[in-house]
Order: C-alpha cells, then sequence, then structure tokens
C-alpha cells in the first residue's frame, strides 16, 4: 500500500505538501487511523529521536500507542465485515427474488 | 502520586540505599545514582509520580537486570528498570547501578548475551540450543523459494518500560529483520539491518506484553537458496 512520509518520517494515507510516497505492504489492509499512527524510515534514511538515539531504514514502528491503533483497526475490520455480510444477504435476496 | 514505593535515603529495615558516590567498599543492593544534584528522596512506581525538586523516580516493570528485594525482614522485590530525577520541574534521565553478586550493574534488560537466553525472561528462544553461544539460523538448499528462518522468545515479555529492542549483529542476510510482534505472532514493528553492528527498534509506542523475533527469508539465486543469519545480544533499553 502507498503511504505518504513527512520530513518526522511519520505516515499519512493521502498525499499532501512535503509528504514522499513509498509503497509498504505492512500497512495493506490497514485503516486510516493505524496508518497515521506509525513512522516509516525507509531503507538509506536516518531518523533521530528525542533522546538523540538514532535509528537507519528501513524500520515500521507506531509512534502512537499501539493499544489505540489496534483498538481502532480491529473496529474498522469489524464495520467492514458487517458490510460484506450485508452485501451477501441482499444479493441472496435478489437471487431468492427472481 | 502514582502507585509506588516512596522513601527518603534508606533505614533499617530497608534492603538497599541511594547514594551518589560510589563507595570503596558497596554493599548489597547500593544503588548508584549518577547526579550531581541532591536527591530528597526516591520512589519506585510505574507510574510517574508527583515532581518534588531533586526527586528520583526508578521507573520499575515486572523484569529487570537489578531486581532486589527492598526489604530486610519480609520480602518486596522491586524491578527498577530505568531513572529519571526532577531537575527544575523536569524528569531528566539519570543513569544508575546497582551493587549485586559483588559487582555494579546497570539496568539493561537482556534477552540474550554470552550464550544466555535468559530464560527467566524469554522463556528460552526458539529453534536454538540451549548451550548455544550466539542466536543463529542458516539455511542452504538447492532451488527451494519462500524458505524463512526464525527465532523468537518463547515467552511474550513486558516491554512497558523500554524505548528500544536491540540487537547485536554478527553476520547476516540482507532480508534479515529483527521484529517486534503481539502474542499471536502478528508483526507490529520491525527493522532491517544495514551492516554488522548494533541494530536498534524503536517501541516507545508499544506497551504490554510482545514477543521479540529474529527474522530472513530466503533468496533465490538462480535456483539456488541461502539464508542466514548471527546475534550475539539481544536487549531491551
Amino acid at each position: 500500500m502507498t503511504v505518504y512520509i513527512d520530513k518526522d518520517f511519520k505516515c499519512h494515507a493521502s498525499e499532501s505538501a512535503g509528504t514522499t510516497a513509498f509503497d509498504v505492504p505492512f500497512f495493506d489492509d490497514k485503516c486510516v487511523a493505524f496508518i497515521e499512527g506509525y513512522r516509516y524510515i525507509p531503507k538509506g534514511h536516518i531518523w533521530v529521536d528525542s533522546d538523540g538515539c538514532v535509528f537507519f531504514g528501513e524500520m515500521i514502528a507506531p509512534w502512537k500507542d499501539y493499544r489505540e491503533l489496534d483498538v481502532m483497526q480491529r473496529e474498522y475490520e469489524k464495520k467492514l465485515l458487517a458490510e460484506y455480510e450485508q452485501l451477501i444477504n441482499d444479493l441472496y435476496s435478489e437471487v431468492a427474488a427472481e | 502520586m502514582g502507585k509506588g514505593f516512596k522513601h527518603g535515603a534508606g533505614g533499617t529495615s530497608l534492603n538497599y540505599k541511594v547514594i551518589t558516590v560510589k563507595p570503596s567498599s558497596p554493599k548489597a543492593n547500593d544503588i548508584w545514582v549518577n547526579t550531581s544534584k541532591k536527591i530528597t528522596d526516591h520512589v519506585f512506581s510505574l507510574e510517574e509520580p508527583a515532581k518534588v525538586e531533586g526527586r528520583v523516580w526508578f521507573l520499575t516493570t515486572t523484569i529487570s537486570t537489578v531486581k532486589f528485594n527492598a526489604l530486610k525482614k519480609n520480602t518486596i522485590i522491586v524491578y527498577p528498570t530505568s531513572a529519571k530525577q526532577c531537575v527544575n520541574g523536569n524528569w531528566i534521565d539519570v543513569p544508575f547501578q546497582t551493587w549485586i553478586d559483588g559487582a555494579w550493574k546497570e539496568a539493561y534488560t537482556y534477552l540474550f548475551r554470552s550464550g544466555d537466553q535468559c530464560t527467566d525472561i524469554t522463556g528460552g528462544w526458539s529453534d536454538i540450543e540451549p548451550n548455544a553461544a550466539v542466536l543463529s539460523r542458516h539455511y542452504a538448499a538447492a532451488s527451494e523459494d519462500g524458505k524463512t528462518i526464525d527465532t523468537c522468545t518463547a515467552n511474550a515479555i513486558d516491554i512497558t518500560s523500554f524505548k528500544r529492542v536491540n540487537a547485536q549483529v554478527a553476520s547476516y542476510d540482507e532480508t534479515f529483520r529483527l521484529i517486534v510482534t503481539d502474542t499471536a505472532g502478528n508483526e507490529v514493528a520491525s527493522v532491517q539491518a544495514t551492516a554488522p553492528g548494533i541494530v536498534s527498534l524503536d517501541i516507545s509506542g508499544l506497551s504490554g506484553l510482545y514477543k521479540i523475533k529474529l527474522y530472513a527469508s530466503a533468496n533465490d539465486y538462480g535456483g539456488y537458496v541461502n539464508v542466514e543469519f548471527t546475534v550475539s545480544e539481544v536487549w531491551l533499553s
């Protein structure tokens, strides 16, 4: 999935000024809120945290509390599942009516 | 103030002492804090205590290389992992060491070191012999796409109070990664090695129980696959 990273290597789901696009399979099927809680350091790049610790890419790590991101991703998946189930029920109804 | 254990400098009922100067003859559980600022009191707590000028806050969790019994007569096991001091109203990281088993020890939490799989924390590393000197996996064969090799801690580990997981990589395949997974084995964070040496993964956004994994996948060199890694140390900091 294509994500857009800003100067702090924080991920965004849509393009905006100052962001750079990268294809990161880790984010496939992830909701916007989950993606935007992560930091992605591409290979060849370096990020220095507030303690001065240096991290080399490629690195994928949450900067928001992962427990919150996990809750949002699960809610997103539940919603998707409910939509698919409704779609299937609607299809069955159409077939039954024919 | 958060839940915790607060005391002044020490006392006859306590089995430790917080000091700012290393003595010539240290006693068991002497805790030397590397600070020039007067320590007014100290707190052992997972939660942040109130900011009192000069207070030292030892952040505690459930694992530590410098755990100790805080009481002389009864038992309260304390697991300090890092320390901060309130200086001018702000928490400042301060290094500390504890005199344990005849040596000054730092509060890194090792998950593998010098052939020690740190089984009391990790539960052991999968597919690694008990007496292995390093965490090493290797696979070579003719023509087998998609082969992966890995080793993972048996236990999920409480990484709440740590900011980084680190590995000393001696040799590696270009696909080698240091990974953190949830208890179901789903990857939540990872970093690739770019050269032999220390590779660090930011885990500041993670709290609770997670497993640590070392992983590489096969490269198909024209019908022959070869994949390997060797890691000599893994630790939390």
